[in-house]
């Protein structure tokens, strides 16, 4: 089976160091207060200093300076132990972080140097941070930036011009006020000034959106120094540059006011902590900054969603369909055969010719069909001719599994492809696998019985199966925590779980065992996902990253760094190239499979993304999360292009129906709803223009999108699934309150 | 509003006589004023920390009750021993005690004999889980089978009729007929009016004969005579079918009494105080 090389490893997993790493920020924090102060000549250089001295060292030695490298180090008096900390061709682990965005979300400000010693045993960790030193940034984070006490005077001044500016511009320039907040704040609780932020905090915290309402909460526990050390995402959040997308008509207008006034320090916290993405063209209105804000980053910067992505669905592979028995006409026998062709184009893509967004075939390499496979493919196509066509008038019946007695510890559930097996993961650590068909479970005999059958006999594939132990419901152990994520494979023989104990467990369908655990998040994994083609999946958990693995490889192949905090819900792409991954930071990021870059960064969701759905067609994305709304993406494009709001709790199940006509979403409310995808893909254009601005105008009608709505019996949806005959499934545990 | 938000974002933390007593209980003496300040502002902290990561857990946990079980696992992350004792239950008392000058809630441990514990029966082993199936709608209509929540109460269906921003859907209008006849309405009178109702939800007209009625009642209502205004007054609390009148008579009455303050017409206040309750007598359809 081909497979891609693991040897090409994304080192960007410095957060599996993170034990380590918050070691580091001690250090370095302590040394960017080193602030703007020159260097002090002569005299021994205090650790601050030192540190300072060393960050410049790496900033001369990377621009080649070597003269003035050995001036310098001679008279600060700095050793050769340098040396060993240095950034020697450590570019190429790092390689592609997804544009500048992730670059700078990855340059921790650990300054190497002073931590090295503690950290010799993994050289690669020091070599990565080195590589991500920024200079500018650890010389400036954070340092003194003016009188404590003027910075409420700042930023009441700013407040100030923001509001008597002209209304097309208020909108704009009040996206400064969180990010500027924040980052005063930050700057004043790291510089010990407790009662100074306490007090900006108190004064100025109230006015903010109230979608940061959450991440206010958290920061106004935080009033020390060394609290800020242990949070690694207010870290990131730091050294990160909160985007902010304006028209060049604001910016100009903020900018001359700023200029004006020369000891401003806004003007250098703008300057330092923000990227302003400046675009040509209307400034935009509140509803419209509402909708794409939200973030903990701030939006998403334009360039980082122009990459092309190959959104089209792969071919479906030639294969001949056995007649239909029914079918007796001679004459129909080429006929027969040429509509279900087309059928299966139709299920696959729209001609025989390569459609322009759908990747190589071969562009990332995938498992060949096996025969079995073969036989699956013919059964899927005779499903298809039976299935319902799906439109508003032509709702999809929805039928119910209850859990009953799961006693609130029922957290994850899946369903096979073809819907006749079904697996509940629980809190108490086990999975249970239950066939929904009339069907039961059998597992293959054990090593000793099967070496009493006729191995030649016709029916050996039934014999190898034990039917004594047959049942409806296979329990299986072996996690150590709840049971967060699950995935069958497209070809029924395996099934996925991931769990709080960090590990992500391979079982066999076939013997009900566990064969294989995989070890490389060390912290809760929050959701696992198979490729559609199987071989590959996908991972995301506490850590922040997200891992692609194959299944016969015990590492990952490639691991997605880029969130700033856990990645708590991942999916495939139906071309199985790109990945999808949703997080507690609130934005949607894209993945491509074949160099781990990340190519989308969608924002615009007010709380942890809890749901994912790509549509059949692979052009669009559908979330959902805690805040209750569903946000629709156009992938090729890289915009928002709809909001279905009415639900009223988080959102846990997403899915689109078998051709895409019907999206489904199934929440804490107790509610399955309806919506109409047609309409909501079809009322908004999205073109070139639209896409260089960075936001399309987004029309209010979730109602009207709104097909239906059915509630259960306090029973929690937490899974959706069509069959494919376009019936919809839905699965949840029965609370009693 | 701003103020209220500010307030509630201000850093709360435990006050320091909680230091000296948690410090007592383990058998520090006596803890300085300073000392316990920094100490009730680390822990508070802290415990806000945990508190937020343990959250992750519930929300993945698909609950919405935050448990002892995600503390430990949160305390788990944080590489911190979790706490022994407080499983599964999900509600921990507290007693209260209050002595030598202080207040305390305390979690009560009881003393249990062994031989109790070896000696009692088991308890019955809880069901196991089990999968249930059924139809939670039909061709986008939802059966009305004792599987599913009952049908959509009778102040769902009056927000529903009065709130004219609520668009009508195919599906739904079934469902409202559907669980109208399910109900068992009393008149053709209502169906009639509910069919009426469907149709044209943007203009709210009232037929020619409602404007009638209408403007018998509200006339009867503050007029002088009182038989007729008994008469009226019944009439409205007792009438089914008065879905579309509803918001006239409330705009009605909410105009004559601002207008009515204004003169002390404390006879016509009461009047359409009167009308008010009789309107709001729970015999509606």
């Amino acid at each position: 089976m081909a497979a891609v090389q693991d040897g090409q490893m994304e080192l960007d997993a410095e957060k599996e160091t993170k034990p380590e790493v918050l070691s580091d920020g001690t250090s370095n924090l302590s040394g960017s207060t080193a602030s703007g102060t020159p260097l002090t000549a002569g005299g021994a250089p205090t650790q601050e200093d030192q540190q300072t001295l060393i960050a410049v060292l790496q900033f001369l030695k990377r621009n080649k300076l070597s003269d003035s490298v050995e001036i310098l180090r001679r008279e600060a008096g700095l050793g050769d132990q340098e040396d060993s900390q240095t950034l020697e061709g450590s570019g190429g682990g790092k390689g592609d972080g997804g544009g500048g965005d992730a670059n700078s979300l990855l340059s921790r400000v650990s300054i190497p140097s002073a931590a090295a010693p503690q950290n010799t045993p993994t050289p690669a960790t020091v070599k990565r941070a080195d590589e991500q030193l920024d200079v500018s940034v650890v010389l400036s984070a954070y340092s003194q930036q003016g009188d404590p006490s003027l910075y409420q005077v700042y930023y009441s001044g700013l407040k100030n011009f923001i509001e008597s500016v002209l209304d097309c511009h208020r909108a704009e320039l009040s996206q400064l006020f969180y990010p500027l907040f924040v980052h005063m704040y930050l700057e004043l609780v790291y510089n010990n000034h407790e009662s100074k932020a306490k007090a900006f905090f108190e004064k100025f915290g109230g006015d903010q959106e109230c979608y940061y309402q959450d991440d206010l909460r958290i920061l106004c526990g935080l009033t020390k120094k060394e609290h800020l050390k242990g949070n690694e995402a207010l870290l990131d959040f730091r050294t990160s540059r909160f985007v902010l997308r304006i028209s060049r008509d604001s910016y100009q207008l903020l900018k001359r006011h700023l200029q004006e006034r020369h000891n401003n320090q806004i003007w250098n916290i703008i300057q330092e902590h923000l990227y302003i993405d400046i675009f040509d063209g209307m400034p935009r209105s509140k509803s419209q900054i509402d909708s794409l804000s939200g973030s903990f980053a701030g939006e998403a910067r334009r360039e980082v969603n122009k990459v092309k992505v190959f959104h089209g669905l792969l071919k479906e592979p030639e294969i001949e369909v056995p007649l239909d028995d029914e079918d007796d006409e001679a004459e129909n026998e080429e006929g027969k055969p040429k509509k279900k062709k087309t059928k299966k184009d139709s299920v696959g893509s729209k001609s025989k010719k390569q459609d322009p967004n759908a990747p190589q075939q071969n562009r990332i390499p995938l498992p060949e069909l096996k025969d079995s496979d073969k036989l699956d493919k013919v059964m899927y196509m005779k499903e298809c001719t039976k299935r319902i066509r799906l439109n508003p008038e032509n709702l999809p019946s929805i039928c119910f599994y209850s859990f009953l007695n799961a006693y609130q510890g029922l957290t994850a559930v899946d369903f096979t492809d073809d819907s006749s097996l079904l697996a509940g993961g629980f809190a108490d650590s086990t999975v249970r696998v239950w066939s929904v068909t009339p069907k039961k479970l059998r597992k293959v005999k054990s090593a000793t019985e099967l070496n009493l059958i006729d191995k030649e006999s016709d029916d050996v594939l039934e014999r190898i199966m034990d039917e004594k132990t047959a049942s409806e419901l296979k329990i299986l152990y072996g996690h150590g925590g709840p049971v967060y994520g699950l995935s069958f494979s497209p070809d029924r023989n395996y099934l996925l779980s991931s769990s709080e104990d960090g590990t992500v467990r391979l079982w066999s369908l076939q013997t009900f065992t566990c064969l294989v655990g995989y070890k490389g998040h060390n912290y809760p994994v929050w959701d696992t996902h198979f490729s559609p083609f199987g071989y590959y999946f996908v991972s995301g958990g506490h850590d922040r990253v997200a891992r692609l693995w194959a299944t016969d490889h015990y590492q990952p192949l490639r691991i997605f760094a880029g969130h700033l905090a856990d990645v708590t819900c991942t999916r495939f792409h139906p071309n199985s190239n790109y990945v999808a991954t949703g997080s507690t930071d609130r934005t949607i990021r894209l993945w491509d499979v074949l160099n781990g870059n990340c190519v989308r960064i969608f924002t615009g969701h007010k709380g942890p993304i809890h749901s994912l759905a790509f549509s059949p067609n692979g052009k669009f994305l559908a979330s959902g999360s805690t805040d209750g709304r569903v946000l629709l993406w156009d992938i090729g494009h890289g915009l928002m292009i709809g909001e279905l709001k009415g639900h009223t709790d988080t959102i846990y199940a997403l899915k689109f129906s078998r051709d895409g006509e019907i999206l489904a979403s199934g929440s804490m409310d107790n509610t399955v709803r309806l919506w109409d995808s047609i309409k909501a893909f079809d009322d908004v254009e999205t073109d070139d223009f639209t896409a260089a601005t960075g936001h399309v105008p987004l029309p209010d009608n979730s109602q009207e999108l709104l097909l239906g709505t059915y509630h259960s019996k306090s029973t929690p949806v937490t899974h959706l699934h069509f069959t494919r005959r376009n019936l919809l499934l839905a699965a949840g545990a029965y609370t009693s309150q | 509003m701003a103020e209220e938000r500010r307030q509630k974002l201000c850093s709360v933390i435990l006050p320091t006589e909680s230091m000296k007593a948690m410090a007592e209980s383990v058998g520090v003496g006596s803890l300085q004023e300073d000392s316990c300040l920094a100490l009730s502002e680390e822990v508070s902290y802290r415990i806000k920390e945990i508190a937020q990561d343990a959250l992750k857990f519930m929300h993945h946990g698909k609950r919405r009750k935050l448990t002892t079980g995600d503390i430990d696992h949160a305390l788990k992350i944080k590489n911190v021993e979790p706490l022994y004792g407080f499983q599964s239950q999900e509600f921990i008392p507290f007693r209260f005690a209050s002595g030598g000058g202080r207040e305390l809630h305390f979690y009560e441990e009881k003393e249990v004999d062994l031989s109790d514990i070896i000696n009692t029966p088991l308890p019955r082993v809880p069901l196991d889980v089990t999968l249930k199936a059924h139809w939670l709608s039909i061709d986008g209509v939802q059966p009305a089978i004792p599987e599913n929540p009952p049908p959509v109460p009778k102040e769902q269906q009056k927000t529903d009729s009065t709130e004219p921003l609520k668009a009508v859907k195919p599906g739904q209008e079934e469902e409202g007929s559907i669980q109208t006849k399910g109900q068992g309405a009393s008149s053709a009178e209502v169906k009639g009016k509910e069919k009426m109702r469907m149709k044209p939800r943007s203009t709210h007209e009232l037929s020619v004969e409602q404007q009638l009625y209408y403007k018998e009642i509200t006339e009867a209502c503050v007029g002088s005579c009182e038989a007729k205004r008994a008469e009226a007054l019944q009439s409205i609390a007792t009438d089914p079918g008065l879905y579309q009148m509803l918001p006239r008579f409330s705009t009605f009455i909410s105009e004559g009494v601002s207008t009515f303050m204004n003169y002390i017409y404390l006879l016509m206040l009461l009047f359409l105080l009167a009308s008010v309750t009789w309107l709001l007598q729970p015999v509606r359809v």
